[in-house]
């Protein structure tokens, strides 16, 4: 049975199945699904009153809450893609890609608002505001919850655009993932299957909106029935708090980036069994340090554990199931098979395909899950995304079985993409943003590999004399998300180059691995 | 005996930037204003361990003790066995 074409008719479904049972709490209020759908409908009526066509994109610029939630249903109840915007980037960024996507309206705090306008009036231009007072052009958002409202008609296809996800560009701007109705579909499908989830199943929601491990939390409860708990501010931050949380709330799966886990596993002092009410444990975005696997696997004996693998371009095309407690001197954890609903294969540097066990190569993903490209970029499109349905992931994987069902795990990227903190950051849109001030002269941004996040971030500048390491953080936090500011920014006479005259980025990367160490052993 | 403020702020900067921490008040709480993210907070929690050599507990890392200057200062100083004094 084909259960829905859109992802808001995964929403309808579950309200007109049952209407009176939890979709989504918070610490401050929980909702129906028959009360998320109704209000959900407000917001496309309101949307579309505003002009808000077919193919449109609404931003959706608030911290992650109901209304957030709320609010990007309503945009693609109204036809529109919804674009998440960080509440906490620098509103320059935010104000880039609200115009680079050339959003119709957007759903945010006046606060918010008046910041993106001091940037640019085109990145606010009308839509409905959470709070008072309410901005010129703007509906306030208890308006237009006043009244039923039935969403507008359209004449959709599963081809449309669901949302847009921006991520690190390497050329100093973000980029637009964007992702139609039928490839996130394709990846909630496969989860709702393969991971066996029900509406019995209390789902946590700890990454952002504009994180693609968020669309699991809530396409993924809503295709099921489940309810999804949005993870408080204190939680997040305090591991003993986060672990009451998570039981008081009853959660049963959990998603989130390893970081997240090890924190538990490293502080909250817990006894085996503390989280036996979680029946799945998903963790994606960067590796998990094998130590802490071993510690938290026996804290949630009962669940399972699934290492889900795939760049926001693909959704999730990959996952390894960990069956047994790993040992400690196991090598990193595989990425695992290709997803049921997706091929992948891995070709060489001239696109040759590789199968002998312990080849490494590029992986390619293939099928309905891969996005249609980067917004508003067909060059850029075209370098990765081929034929109708492929995607050159640039992540090096290694061959560790070919058949019946391959298994690869990931070895490297073939770039200057690192992870951190689960986030993909282009080390190039950090060296953008120190370009920005004007005394740099040369600047290289480099990654240490860490246990924990994933990788550490520091960047080398030769400056004009007198050039202050702490103008150049400053610079670059006015520019790109806390997450993409170097912890170190050293401040050279000249950078050291190679034999070819290219930046020495590998003499850089020991530098810096040394700076961090000696600052962190302080 | 002198407050602990500075040594916290000095602390604290070790982990997120002297300027992020001359624009915090010592009641600005660290999760309300997106100062800290959680991973920096056990950058924090390890750093403040080996400086001052005091074990932190799971139930030690609490908003009241980790969520802002004033709580840091407060935690430490009833850590050293003396009580706060201003100035």
């Amino acid at each position: 049975m084909d259960y829905a074409q859109r992802l808001d008719h995964l929403l309808r479904s579950a309200a007109e199945r049952s209407p009176d049972k939890i979709a989504i709490e918070s610490d401050q209020v929980s909702l129906t699904f028959g009360a998320l759908d109704a209000a959900a409908d407000r917001v496309a009526a309101e949307l579309a009153g505003q002009g808000v066509r077919l193919g449109d994109r609404v931003g959706i610029h608030l911290e992650k809450s109901v209304e957030a939630v709320i609010s990007l249903y309503g945009a693609m109840r109204a036809g529109a893609a919804y674009v998440p915007l960080d509440a906490t980037a620098p509103p320059a960024r935010t104000a880039y890609i609200a115009t680079d996507c050339d959003i119709a309206a957007l759903v945010s705090t006046p606060s918010l608002i008046a910041a993106l306008r001091d940037v640019d009036p085109a990145a606010a231009p009308r839509g409905i505001a959470v709070g008072s007072p309410c901005p010129d052009g703007f509906t306030d958002w208890d308006e237009a919850h006043s009244q039923e409202r039935a969403a507008p008609t359209r004449q959709t296809v599963d081809a449309d655009l669901a949302y847009i996800l921006y991520t690190s560009g390497s050329t100093g701007q973000p980029k637009g993932v964007a992702i139609s109705h039928r490839s996130s579909l394709t990846f909630v499908r496969w989860a709702h299957q393969a991971l066996d989830l029900t509406e019995s199943d209390v789902f946590s929601s700890h990454a952002p909106l504009h994180f693609d491990l968020s669309t699991l939390d809530f396409f993924g409860s809503a295709a099921a029935g489940g309810t999804v708990a949005l993870v408080p501010a204190d939680a997040m931050m305090f591991p003993a708090r986060l672990v009451e949380w998570i039981v008081e709330k009853g959660i049963t799966v959990w998603y989130s980036v390893p970081s997240a886990l090890t924190m538990i596993v490293r502080y909250a002092d817990l006894e085996p069994g503390s989280l036996n009410r979680l029946r799945l444990v998903l963790f994606a975005g960067e590796v998990f340090p094998i130590r802490y696997l071993r510690e938290l696997m026996p804290l949630a004996a009962q669940a399972r554990f699934f290492n889900l693998y795939g760049p926001t371009e693909t959704n999730v095309c990959t996952y390894y199931e960990v069956r047994e407690i790993p040992s400690a001197d196991d090598p990193p954890l595989p990425i695992g098979r290709p997803c049921e609903n997706t091929r992948c294969e891995v070709i060489d540097e001239s696109g040759r395909p590789l199968t002998d066990v312990g080849a490494e190569g590029e992986l390619v993903a293939t099928g309905t899950i891969v996005a249609q490209g980067y917004w508003g970029d067909p060059e850029r499109t075209a370098e990765r995304f081929q034929g109708d349905d492929s995607f050159r992931t640039g992540d090096i994987v290694q061959v560790l079985e070919d058949s019946p069902v391959p298994q690869y795990r990931f070895v490297g990227r073939r770039d200057h993409l690192v992870k951190s903190r689960g986030y993909r950051i282009e080390l190039g849109e950090i060296e953008a943003a120190l370009y920005s001030h004007p005394a740099v002269e040369e600047c290289v941004a480099v990654a240490v590999p860490d246990e924990v996040i994933g990788n550490r971030l520091a960047a080398f500048c030769a400056a004009q004399q007198g050039t202050d390491s702490e103008d150049l953080g400053r610079a670059c936090r006015e520019r790109v998300p806390g997450y993409m500011v170097p912890e170190q920014i050293v401040v050279v006479d000249a950078l050291p180059r190679t034999p070819n005259d290219k930046y020495d980025r590998p003499q850089l990367t020991e530098r810096a691995a040394r700076i961090i160490k000696e600052r962190r052993e302080d | 005996m002198e407050s602990a403020v500075p040594e916290v702020r000095q602390l604290l900067a070790s982990v997120i930037g002297s300027d992020a921490v001359d624009s915090l008040a010592d009641d600005d709480r660290f999760f309300d204003d997106h100062v800290i993210d959680s991973l920096q907070l056990m950058e924090l929690v390890d750093a403040f361990q080996s400086r001052f050599g005091i074990d932190v507990s799971g139930e030690d890392l609490s908003p009241e003790n980790f969520g802002s200057i004033a709580g840091m200062v407060q935690f430490l100083t009833s850590r050293r066995g003396t009580s706060a004094s201003s100035g």
